[in-house]
């Protein structure tokens, strides 16, 4: 659907379930533009984390990924700057990462010629509260063994570091994200495809969207509304 | 019916009636005053019917009455804009403002020539929609601005100013525009200097009740409590 596709669903349905909305009430398009995006946040955020009405989460069955499949994006970072990498600006949710890691100090990470080779590896997940007890263990697997290392990885603010025990270091990152879909209607031509999520996904966002506006406006179509977002996957 | 013929009967009406006018009886109107009476009683008649200001309550198209009562004053002027891309921008029939979403039909009544809208199709392309007549404590809801780009599905317009605005749906709606203007027309007049002019726009039988009408008002005029009457008659003008 386009921009302007979405806004007549919306609308066309609004107004079947409340006559007054097509001339003495009628919404402006920035009223509806803004409950298609609570919509729309609402079914990302629902799909992703399986709080919906079949309690399925992401890749948890084939249409919860087709749901989200056209978020998933990868970001590579080939150079590390003081153990931190930035966020993307468009960064949602992590699905997954993979650090990339290389020892020019220990004598028996293998080489190629005099280049010491890059090895990729998972990482381990920290937290601010746990981060120090990871450090401090001495058998985490952050710390180098047998040329083998999972460095720690902490979110801070909209950056995301990492620690190693000395003996290695994180040159590179990759990082597979949810990325925040464009608004709905924050464009010039209204008739540009909205492409960020899938068509099948377009008609389930109007229906949060009206089931958003229903139960702001308290009409008692909310309930149809409701039923709607529930059977209509 | 002709005009002499029309003046004829508005003499018999008033003679009969007119009892106490002049020493013989005879209406002490001149041509000219006639016709004002019978003029007024014509526009007077045309917009009761209308309306539905009227006994019946009926306006048009309210019954099949009312339809022919009407029909041969109801007018279609079609592709208004034609011919417009030559001429500046004061002195087109269609005006589209790029700027927002409006598009104006300039000088509606076109000089006495448009007395009342009634609808509007408005053609873009290949395709028409049909225009419909909303208030204008409405209309600003269908206005392009900084935060709304509104969706139309069907053309709506206000009357002002003696022109009608119509708000479209610029996303769907593609110019070049153009519109087919449904509207009654501004009556004939009747005059006395020209006695064989046949006026056909309304029926036969409508003439005796616009002579009917015009006797009353005249005899209101000069015979009648004239502020009891006229409140009254007032009431039915429009």
């Amino acid at each position: 659907m386009t921009h302007r596709q979405l806004q007549i669903g919306f609308e066309r349905a609004a107004k079947l379930a409340d006559p007054t909305l097509e001339i003495e009430n009628k919404l402006n398009s920035d009223t509806i533009f803004a409950c298609l995006n609570i919509g729309k946040d609402k079914f990302i955020k629902t799909r992703y984390s399986g709080y919906n009405s079949k309690a399925e989460g992401f890749e948890e069955t084939q249409k919860r990924i087709d749901d989200l499949r056209t978020l998933v994006t990868i970001e590579q970072y080939d150079t590390i700057t003081d153990n931190s990498i930035t966020l993307p600006e468009d960064y949602l949710f992590t699905l997954g990462e993979t650090a990339s890691i290389s020892s020019s100090t220990s004598p028996c990470w293998p080489k190629t010629g005099d280049t010491p080779i890059v090895k990729t590896t998972d990482v381990t997940e920290a937290t601010i509260e746990n981060v120090d007890a990871i450090l401090a263990n001495t058998l985490s697997e952050y710390r180098l063994r047998l040329n083998k290392a999972k460095p720690i990885r902490l979110y801070q603010g909209n950056t995301i570091k990492f620690f190693t025990d000395g003996n290695y270091s994180v040159v590179g990152y990759k990082l597979t994200y949810l990325k925040q879909p464009m608004k709905i209607g924050d464009i010039a031509t209204l008739s540009t495809e909205y492409t960020d999520l899938p068509e099948h996904t377009h008609q389930e966002i109007i229906n949060i969207a009206l089931q958003y506006y229903m139960s702001v406006k308290g009409t008692p179509q909310i309930q149809v509304f409701a039923n709607e977002v529930n059977t209509m996957e | 019916m002709k005009n002499k013929d029309i003046l004829t009967g508005f003499d018999i009406e008033l003679d009969k009636n007119a009892v106490n006018i002049g020493i013989s009886g005879c209406p002490a109107f001149l041509p000219a005053e006639k016709c004002y009476w019978l003029n007024k009683a014509y526009l007077q008649l045309i917009m009761r019917k209308f309306t539905g200001n009227n006994t019946l309550q009926a306006g048009f198209e309210g019954g099949v009455k009312r339809i022919f009562d009407l029909e041969k004053l109801i007018k279609t002027d079609y592709s208004l804009g034609d011919g417009d891309d030559l001429l500046p921008d004061e002195n087109k029939t269609l005006l589209f403002n790029s700027n927002s979403n409006t598009l104006t039909i300039n000088d509606f009544t076109k000089s006495k020539v448009r007395l009342l809208f009634i609808t509007a199709v408005l053609r873009f392309g290949n395709q028409s929609t049909t225009i419909s007549l909303i208030e204008h404590k409405d209309a600003d809801k269908f206005l392009k601005t900084y935060n709304n780009n509104p969706w139309i599905e069907t053309p709506v317009a206000v009357v002002r100013d003696n022109k009608i605005v119509i708000y479209l749906d610029t996303e769907s709606m593609v110019a070049p525009y153009r519109v087919d203007l449904t509207y009654v027309k501004y009556p004939s007049t009747i005059d006395y200097t020209t006695p064989e002019t046949d006026i056909i726009e309304i029926p036969e039988y409508m003439w005796n009740e616009v002579i009917s009408l015009a006797t009353l008002l005249a005899l209101d005029n000069i015979e009648s409590q004239r502020l009891e009457g006229n409140s009254e008659l007032n009431k039915l003008s429009e």
